[in-house]
C-alpha cells in the first residue's frame, strides 16, 4: 500500500467522506500491496480482484448519490477461508472438505452483514487446514510467512488475515479464534485482533473446529477499527444456536467515553511467568512499559493471579480435540493421508479422551467461569501476555508437538472461559519482531476491552508500524 | 514425565476403537505424549470445587 493511502478503516472512512479518496482507489491500493508481497507471503487462497473493483465502484456511486451505509462503506476486507463468501468456494485449506458443505454462492451471516454495511470483499485468506495444525509443505496450499521476517510463521490459524493486514492487503479482515487463532497472528504480525465474547458473533457459515470455543473475530490495525467491525458483525443468528441475544452496542461510540481516559478502570495484571517456558529478552521491558502507558491513561494497575490456569489450558485442548475429532469422523478414518500432518495429528489426539473426560472438562470449565467472574468483581479488565516469544521460525516448528512450538503462547486460557480478549501490539524485539499483550474483560463487556486498547493506542503507534516489502526470498524449509 | 508401560497398548487400543490407521511416527508421537496428557486430564478430576458443579453445556428441548 502506498504511504499516502489511509492505513486504518477510521482514516479511510474520513477520506472517503471528505472526497480525498474513493473506494476504487482504496481497493486498487490494497491490491497493489498484495501484488508486492504475493505469492511470497502466502496471504490469499483466492483473490476477487474484478468483483472487488465492481463493488468498490458501486460503493462510490452510492456515496456520490448520498447513500452512506456507515463506517465500513467502501472499505476493503479479507475473509479467512473457512468462512463462506458468495464469490467462490470455501476450502478450509483442505483436500477433504466437500464443496457442498454450504450453499454455493451464499455468504455466511457475518460476511453478509459486512457486505450490507458496504464493505468490499477482496479475497479469501490462508489458514491452517480446518483452522488447526501448522503449515504443511506437502499439501498444495501456500505457506503463510511473516512480513517482519519471512523465515517465520505469520501465526495461525487466521494466518493470511494476520499477515495480509500487516502487509496492507486489506484494511480489515475476518479471522476465527478457537484457541488463539485471531490473537496469535495479530500478535506475531503486529496488528490488533479481537476474540469477542463467545457467541457475540454468529459462526454459522463457518467451518467448525470446536463448537463450544469457535468465534469469528476482526483483525485490523487498531482497536477502533475492530470496534467498527464488531458493531456490524455482532448479533444473533438462528442458524447458530450458540449465538447470543444480548443487545449489540455501538462499540465505536463506546470508545469516546473518556476519549482515551481510563480513570476509574481497575486493571489486573498477571505476567504468567510461572507458566512461561521461554521469554524474549525484550519482553519484560515491553510488558512493563505497556502497563505504564495504561497507568498513565488513568487506569489503576494491580497484580492478580489467574485461577485454574493449567486446568483451563488443558480444557481448551481437550475440548477442541474432542469436538473436532467428532466432526471429522469418518473422514479421518478413510482419508488420513489427505489431511495435513498437524490437523490429523490433533484430531487423532481427540480420540484418546473419554466421554467422562469431556464432561469433566466442561464441569471444571464452569468452575473456572465462576472463579473468573469473582475475580472480575475486583478488577474491570485483566492484562496478560499474548506470547512472551515472537513468531517462531518455520523450520523449527514441529507439527506433532504444536504446544511445544507455541510454548510461550498464552491465548488458550481465555478461550476456555469465553471472555472477550483482544491482542494489542506493544513493541518489537531486538530483532524487530512484533510483541503483544492481551486485554480481557467480563462477558459482553467487549466495549470496555476495546476502550482500553484504544486508550493505549492513542498514546502509542506500534499498531501503525508497517513491514517493508523485499524481493522474493529463496524457498525456506518447513517441517512436514 | 516418565512413560507408563501401558501407554503404547492404551493408545493402540484407542486408535483401533476409533478406526484410525495412522503412520508409525505419528503413533509414536501420540504414545510419547500420552502419559503427560493423561496426567493433565486426571488433574481435572481433582479440582475440589467441581464436586457438585454442572457442566458448562446447555441443552434445550426446542430446536
Amino acid at each position: 500500500m502506498a504511504a499516502d493511502e489511509p492505513l486504518t478503516i477510521v482514516e479511510a472512512g474520513r477520506a472517503l467522506r471528505a472526497g480525498t479518496t474513493t473506494s476504487r482507489a482504496l481497493v486498487q491500493a490494497v491490491q497493489a500491496a498484495a501484488d508486492q508481497w504475493e505469492p511470497d507471503l502466502g496471504i490469499f487462497l483466492a483473490r476477487f480482484n474484478d468483483t472487488a473493483l465492481q463493488a468498490a465502484d458501486v460503493a462510490d456511486q452510492e456515496l456520490a448519490a448520498g447513500v452512506d451505509r456507515g463506517p465500513l462503506h467502501g472499505i476493503p476486507l479479507g475473509v479467512k477461508d473457512i468462512i463462506a463468501t458468495a464469490e467462490g468456494p470455501t476450502t478450509a485449506q483442505s483436500l477433504v472438505l466437500e464443496p457442498d458443505w454450504t450453499v454455493a454462492g451464499q455468504d455466511a451471516p457475518v460476511v453478509a452483514r459486512l457486505r450490507n454495511a458496504g464493505a468490499v470483499i477482496v479475497g479469501k485468506t490462508s489458514t491452517n487446514e480446518y483452522a488447526i495444525g501448522m503449515p504443511d509443505a506437502s499439501k498444495p496450499f501456500p505457506i503463510p510467512r511473516n512480513p517482519w521476517d519471512r523465515e517465520r510463521w505469520s501465526g495461525g490459524s487466521s494466518a493470511g488475515t494476520g499477515n495480509g493486514m500487516a502487509a496492507g492487503a486489506f484494511l480489515g479482515g475476518l479471522g476465527t479464534d478457537t484457541g488463539g487463532s485471531v490473537r496469535m497472528p495479530a500478535a506475531y504480525c503486529g496488528v490488533t485482533g479481537l476474540k469477542a465474547t463467545f457467541g457475540r458473533v454468529p459462526k454459522s457459515g463457518c467451518v467448525p473446529l470446536g463448537y463450544t470455543l469457535d468465534g469469528v473475530g476482526p483483525l485490523a490495525r487498531s482497536a477502533a477499527d475492530c470496534a467498527l467491525m464488531l458493531s456490524v458483525m455482532a448479533g444473533p443468528d438462528p442458524e447458530d444456536p450458540m449465538s447470543a441475544w444480548q443487545p449489540v452496542e455501538d462499540y465505536f461510540s463506546a470508545l469516546s467515553l473518556g476519549a482515551g481516559d481510563l480513570t476509574g478502570v481497575r486493571i489486573g495484571v498477571d505476567n504468567l511467568d510461572r507458566f512461561t517456558a521461554a521469554t524474549d529478552d525484550a519482553w519484560p521491558a515491553l510488558f512493563s512499559t505497556a502497563l505504564d502507558e495504561l497507568r498513565a491513561a488513568g487506569a489503576t494497575i494491580v497484580d492478580v493471579e489467574l485461577p485454574l490456569f493449567r486446568e483451563l489450558v488443558t480444557i481448551q485442548s481437550l475440548t477442541m480435540a474432542s469436538e473436532s475429532a467428532a466432526y471429522h469422523m469418518p473422514d479421518i478414518q478413510g482419508r488420513w493421508a489427505d489431511y495435513s500432518v498437524g490437523a490429523r495429528y490433533f484430531f487423532a489426539t481427540g480420540t484418546t479422551y473419554s466421554a467422562p473426560d469431556y464432561i469433566q472438562a466442561q464441569r471444571v470449565r464452569r468452575v473456572g467461569q465462576k472463579t473468573m467472574a469473582a475475580l472480575l468483581t475486583e478488577v474491570d479488565l485483566i492484562v496478560t501476555p499474548t506470547s512472551t516469544l515472537p513468531a517462531p521460525l518455520l523450520a523449527e516448528m514441529v507439527p506433532r508437538r504444536p504446544r511445544v512450538s507455541l510454548s510461550a503462547l498464552h491465548t488458550f486460557y481465555w478461550s476456555s472461559l469465553g471472555n472477550p480478549t483482544m491482542s494489542v501490539p506493544v513493541g518489537f524485539t531486538g530483532a524487530g519482531l512484533p510483541m503483544a499483550v492481551q486485554v480481557s474483560g467480563r462477558p459482553f463487556e467487549d466495549a470496555l476491552v476495546l476502550r482500553a486498547g484504544d486508550a493505549y493506542q492513542r498514546r502509542t503507534d506500534f499498531h501503525l508500524a508497517r513491514p517493508v516489502p523485499r524481493p522474493a526470498a529463496a524457498p525456506i524449509a518447513v517441517s512436514a | 514425565m516418565s512413560q507408563t508401560p501401558d501407554s503404547e497398548a492404551i493408545v493402540s487400543a484407542l486408535l483401533t476403537m476409533a478406526g484410525l490407521s495412522i503412520f508409525d511416527d505419528e503413533k509414536a508421537a501420540l504414545v510419547g505424549g500420552f502419559a503427560a496428557n493423561r496426567a493433565a486430564v486426571d488433574a481435572l478430576y481433582k479440582v475440589p470445587e467441581v464436586r457438585y458443579e454442572v457442566p458448562a453445556l446447555t441443552w434445550s428441548s426446542v430446536v
